[in-house]
């Protein structure tokens, strides 16, 4: 009997621990921005060079992107927003490389990270409004709507990882697809729209845990 | 389709861990070295301010003390202003009266040139009319003139108050003899008439003797005892000129 090419496989134990090849693969993003960042922000001076201006860029757009959406200051949420949306870009453009499965490619990230978008939503909501204030605000605008709002933060968060694992995934088949009938160039266009799609899907996904958080802060119209 | 838990809960850890390190290794020291060139560039900007602010300091002293300058120097050129005022009325004063003592002097001088001309004019005059007079007289007959003065003896006697002719005749009865000097000397025939009509205006007792004295011009001097009765020229010449040496007007 063939494996579902949905489960992820298996490449060793840790004891009882089975680590997956998504596992493995986060690692080593994990690896490349962790050590990367390390590398890279040693020196700063107050006034940078090509390197640190880059770096700067890169977090000053970010926290530009959160605060545009938030509407106040994003330091509180730049380091998970920012690390949620440099992870996904890695992650999604990590399918690219030959051999290599992307792990939003398999149904344990996006819903590790739609999780993790769902309590970080729930706990800045608290921290923001106090915990009465939060609850109450689910029976924003008539009470009626409670329980449809309620419905909404975990439909919201199950759409949140579909769409990301959907979309990526579907790509590496199409690719896969592509590859084993057509021949070995042929995909390559599709590989490009591969890495638009996963930047825009990073994007969104980015986005979209900014404006969920951003709501339960009381910052952003929830709807 | 099969969700691995395990695989799931890793990443979640996994995530978490990422989150650290970023914050610790990226977002944290990125963020603190824009605070601190945010910090330098506000602290340079604060430098800037209050270097300007000094400057403008300075710059309201400057004009301060240019104003005090210039106010200044308008005391300055208006005691400068007075000074030269007060100097050259002074002077004008000093000029004004230099000025009015030379003027004074001057006028002194030229009334007294002229009074001094005046009086050799006078004298020219006096010495010329004499000179005229003494040539016309030399013309006259001395009968005649005996006889015109000789008139005007008796007129000037016949005028007298009688106590003041008595006091002139004082001294005569004691053979004082009264002594008639004339210009020139007296024909007998004259000396006659003469002595005739003196006997008749002072008395017959009176002894009467004659002489001349060209230094009389013309006219009579009769030389009582105690005192002389002059109408000759020359007394009355010696009048003019006394007035002429007064600065008189002669009478």
């Amino acid at each position: 009997m063939q494996a579902s090419p949905l489960a992820s496989e298996i490449l060793f134990h840790l004891g009882p621990v089975p680590i997956s090849r998504p596992v493995v693969t986060t690692w080593a993003i994990m690896l490349v921005l962790g050590g990367g960042s390390w590398l890279l922000t040693r020196r700063l001076a107050v006034h940078p060079d090509r390197r640190q201006a880059v770096l700067e860029v890169v977090v000053t757009a970010i926290s530009g992107q959160i605060r545009d959406v938030i509407g106040r200051e994003p330091r509180s949420l730049l380091s998970l927003l920012g690390t949620l949306f440099l992870f996904l870009v890695m992650a999604n453009l990590s399918g690219v490389l030959p051999g290599v499965k992307a792990p939003t490619a398999q149904i344990e990230t996006p819903a590790a990270l739609a999780v993790i978008v769902f309590v970080s939503v729930h706990w800045y909501g608290v921290r923001a409004q106090g915990l009465g204030g939060y609850l109450a605000s689910f029976a924003r605008p008539k009470l009626i709507m409670l329980p449809l709002n309620l419905l909404s933060e975990v439909t919201r968060t199950f759409s949140l990882m579909v769409r990301l694992f959907g979309n990526v995934m579907s790509g590496e088949f199409v690719i896969g697809l592509v590859l084993a009938l057509a021949g070995l160039f042929v995909p390559i266009p599709l590989m490009a729209l591969e890495i638009l799609l996963g930047l825009v899907q990073a994007y969104i996904f980015t986005i979209l845990a900014t404006v969920f958080i951003g709501a339960a802060i009381g910052s952003v119209e929830k709807g | 389709m099969h969700l691995d838990w395990w695989t799931f809960a890793l990443q979640t850890v996994n995530f978490g861990i990422l989150v650290w390190l970023l914050h610790r290794f990226l977002y944290k020291p990125v963020l603190q070295a824009i605070d601190a060139r945010r910090a330098e560039i506000e602290a340079r900007f604060a430098a800037a301010t209050t270097a300007e602010a000094q400057a403008r300091e300075a710059l309201a002293s400057v004009e301060a003390q240019r104003e005090g300058i210039e106010a200044e120097r308008a005391a300055a050129l208006k005691e400068a202003m007075a000074q030269a005022e007060a100097a050259a009325e002074a002077r004008r004063v000093e000029a004004q009266r230099q000025a009015d003592a030379l003027l004074d002097g001057a006028r002194k001088t030229l009334a007294q040139e002229r009074e001094e001309a005046l009086d050799a004019a006078r004298a020219a005059s006096l010495d010329l009319g004499l000179d005229i007079a003494r040539r016309l007289l030399a013309e006259v007959p001395v009968e005649l003139r005996a006889e015109a003065w000789l008139e005007r003896v008796e007129q000037h006697l016949a005028a007298m108050e009688p106590d003041e002719r008595d006091r002139m005749k004082q001294g005569m009865g004691d053979g004082a003899p009264l002594r008639a000097v004339t210009a020139a000397p007296l024909p007998e025939a004259a000396a006659g008439a003469w002595r005739e009509r003196l006997h008749r205006a002072l008395g017959d007792g009176a002894a009467i003797e004659f002489a001349d004295d060209p230094a009389l011009i013309a006219g009579v001097e009769l030389h009582f005892p105690t005192s002389i009765l002059r109408l000759s020229w020359r007394s009355t010449l010696a009048g003019l000129k006394a007035e002429i040496e007064n600065h008189g007007q002669p009478r």
